[in-house]
C-alpha cells in the first residue's frame, strides 16, 4: 500500500522561493508526499519473457529438463542476480509474479520459483516461505503454454506476490565495486543481490530425451505492496 | 561534496505538523530520500530469451531501445550463455563497438557473465544500448538464452545539476536553512522537481539478426505465444492509466511491413501499428500507447480488477519481407 498521503504526484503552481519559508503544510504535502510517492513507484521489472510463437522461434523453446530423476525438485534455470530494492525494515519490495508452463511429453507436475542467492536456491526450494511461488499442478500431455495459478507458501499465500523478508535478507547483503562518477574513483556500494530460480517438480519419468515440465513464461516485477 | 545514497529506502518517521516548524531530521530524510531515488538504479532491460546460436566466427549485437537514466555511470550485463557440445570461447563488448572487449570461456553448462560497461558521460536521451557476442574462430558455437540490463547503483552522487545529489549534513539540526544549489531545502527541492525514479524497461523482445523473425505473409501473426503482463507506474493522483513507447529494430527487403502492438485490458483490446519501409535494419519511431493500467495503490499487488494487462505484437508485410531483429517497449514519463 502507498506510504504517501494522496497515492499520487501533487502538482503546485508555487515556485520555491528563497526569501520566503517554506511552510509546513506545503512540505507535507508537496515535498514529502511527492518524495513518498515516487518511492512507492520506484519498483521495477525484472524479468518479462514468454515463448516466442513456433514459426518465429530461433529454437529455444521454453526452459525445461529432463526429469529423469522424478518425485522431486530440479533447478531448470534463474533470472539475476538483480540488486532489488529494500525497504527501511530490511524487506524486499513486493514481487508481483505470474508463471506459466506447459508438459510437452507425459510427465505430469508444477513450477516453484525461489527469490535467493542462487547458491542458496537449492536448499531454499524446501522451504514455506513468501519467497517461494509454487504453481497449481499441470496434468500430463498439456504442451500449449498458458498463464498458471500458484501462492506463495509461506503464511500470506498470496496468489500474485511473493518477498524475501529482513530475515532472510541480512544474510544477502553484498558490497561491489563501482564507481564515485564517470572516470571516477573507486568506491563499493552495498546491494542486496538475488536470483529468481526455477524448479520443476514431475510425478513422472519420461523418455530419456524428453523433457518433463515446461517453463514458458515468467514475469516478476517489483512493487511497493502490502 | 557529494549526496550519499542509502543503501535501503528512507522512510519518514517524523511527522510533519501544520503550523509547526518542520524539524531538521525530517529534511535529511528527505534528503537521503532524494538521493536513493536518483542513486537507485533502474533494469533497462528486463530478463529477456533470444535463445540465439552463434557459430564460430560470428558475432550477434543485441540491441534494445530505452531512455536511459540521467545518474547512470555503469550498466550492468547479465547474459547466460551455453557452449554447443562443448566450451565455447567468446568476447564479449558492450557497446558492439568501442566497448572493453572481454574474453570468456563458456562451458557447456548454462554460464552467466556480469559484464560491467563504463559510460563514458552520464545521458538520459532516448538511444540504443547493445551487446555483443563474438564467436571466436574455431571455437565450438555459442547459445545466449538470457539477456538482462540494469544501471549499477550509485553510493554518492555528484553536488551538480545532473545528479541533483543533496549533502545530507547541511540538512541537519542545527544547521542553516537555505535555498542553495545541492545543500539544505533548496538541494531537497531542487531534487525531487528532478527527480527521475522512472520505471524504465518494460518488456524486450530480442533475437538478434541471424535468427530474426521473418514473414511475407500479409496475414498478421503474433510473436509470442503468450501475451505478457503490463503494469506501469503511477503518475497522478487521480490517474488509473498510463503510458509506454515501443519501437522495433527492423527491414523490409521491398514493400511495406506492418508491426502491431496488442494491448489487453479491461476495457477491451486496443492496436497500434507501426510501419517498416527501409531495406536497411533501423528502429522505427517510437510510438507513444496510452490506457495501461497503472498501479493501484490501494490494491496488495496493485492490479486494478483479476485480469492483467498484457501485450502482444503482430507482424506481418506486403510486397516483400519483414524482418525483425528487436522490439523494445519502455517507460518514459
Amino acid at each position: 500500500m502507498a506510504t504517501s498521503i494522496y497515492e499520487g504526484r501533487l502538482l503546485t503552481g508555487r515556485t520555491w522561493d528563497a526569501n520566503a519559508a517554506a511552510d509546513a503544510r506545503h512540505v507535507r504535502d508537496i515535498v514529502q508526499n511527492n518524495a513518498l510517492h515516487w518511492a512507492d513507484e520506484s519498483g521495477q521489472v525484472l524479468v518479462n519473457f514468454v515463448q516466442t510463437s513456433l514459426s518465429f522461434d530461433a529454437g529455444g523453446g521454453g526452459f525445461a529438463e529432463n526429469p529423469v530423476e522424478y518425485n522431486e525438485w530440479r533447478h531448470v534455470v534463474s533470472f539475476g542476480p538483480f540488486p532489488v530494492r529494500l525497504r527501511q525494515n530490511g524487506d524486499t519490495y513486493r514481487f508481483r509474479i505470474r508463471v506459466a508452463g506447459s508438459t510437452p511429453n507425459e510427465g505430469n507436475g508444477k513450477i516453484r520459483v525461489v527469490v535467493c542467492p542462487q547458491t542458496e536456491a537449492s536448499g531454499a526450494v524446501q522451504l514455506s516461505t513468501d519467497y517461494v511461488f509454487e504453481t497449481a499442478t499441470l496434468g500430463a500431455d498439456d504442451p500449449t503454454p498458458r498463464w498458471l495459478t500458484g501462492a506463495s507458501l509461506g503464511s500470506n499465500a498470496w496468489t500474485t506476490m511473493i518477498y524475501a523478508p529482513a530475515s532472510v535478507t541480512s544474510d544477502w547483503l553484498t558490497t561491489t565495486s563501482t564507481l564515485t562518477n564517470v572516470s571516477g574513483n573507486a568506491v563499493s556500494v552495498e546491494q542486496c543481490l538475488v536470483s529468481f530460480n526455477v524448479f520443476t517438480y514431475t510425478t513422472t519419468s519420461t523418455a530419456s530425451d524428453e523433457p518433463g515440465v515446461s517453463l514458458d513464461g515468467l514475469y516478476i516485477a517489483e512493487y511497493i505492496g502490502t | 561534496m557529494t549526496g550519499i545514497v542509502p543503501a535501503r529506502r528512507v522512510e519518514m518517521t517524523d511527522g510533519i505538523v501544520v503550523g509547526g516548524a518542520v524539524t531538521g531530521s525530517t529534511w535529511q530524510q528527505l534528503a537521503g530520500l532524494t538521493n536513493w531515488l536518483r542513486g537507485k538504479g533502474a533494469v533497462l532491460v528486463p530478463h529477456c530469451t533470444p535463445f540465439t546460436t552463434i557459430a564460430a566466427a560470428a558475432s550477434e549485437t543485441f540491441r534494445f531501445r530505452v531512455k536511459t537514466r540521467s545518474s547512470a555511470i555503469q550498466r550492468v550485463w547479465v547474459v547466460t550463455m551455453s557452449g554447443v557440445g562443448g566450451t565455447a570461447s567468446v568476447q564479449l563488448q558492450a557497446p558492439g563497438t568501442g566497448g572493453t572487449v572481454v574474453d570468456a570461456a563458456i562451458s557447456d553448462e548454462r554460464t552467466t557473465v556480469v559484464y560491467v560497461e563504463n559510460l563514458s558521460s552520464r545521458s538520459g536521451a532516448e538511444q540504443q544500448i547493445e551487446f555483443e557476442v563474438n564467436c571466436v574462430a574455431g571455437s565450438n558455437s555459442v547459445g545466449v538464452s538470457r539477456i538482462a540490463c540494469y544501471e549499477q547503483d550509485r553510493p554518492v552522487l555528484q553536488s551538480d545539476s545532473t545528479d541533483y545529489g543533496v549533502d545530507l549534513f547541511t540538512c541537519a539540526s542545527g544547521q542553516p536553512i537555505y535555498d542553495g544549489a545541492n545543500v539544505s531545502v533548496g538541494g531537497v527541492y531542487d531534487a525531487l522537481v528532478n527527480a527521475d525514479a522512472r520505471r524504465v524497461g518494460i518488456f524486450h523482445w530480442t533475437q538478434g539478426d541471424s535468427t530474426a523473425a521473418a514473414t511475407a505473409s500479409g496475414t498478421p501473426a503474433d510473436l509470442l505465444q503468450l501475451a505478457v503482463p503490463v503494469l506501469v507506474r503511477k503518475l497522478a493522483r487521480s490517474a488509473t492509466t498510463g503510458s509506454v513507447k515501443w519501437a522495433a529494430y527492423a527491414k523490409v527487403t521491398a514493400g511495406t511491413g506492418t508491426i502491431t502492438l496488442t494491448h489487453t485490458n479491461n476495457a477491451g483490446t486496443f492496436t497500434d501499428s507501426a510501419s517498416v519501409t527501409g531495406t536497411s535494419y533501423a528502429w522505427t519511431s517510437a510510438r507513444t500507447v496510452s490506457n495501461f493500467d497503472c498501479d493501484d495503490l490501494d490494491v496488495a499487488d496493485g492490479r486494478q480488477s483479476s485480469t492483467w494487462d498484457s501485450l502482444n505484437f503482430q507482424i506481418s508485410a506486403s510486397g516483400g519481407t519483414l524482418t525483425v531483429q528487436s522490439i523494445s517497449v519502455w517507460q518514459d514519463d
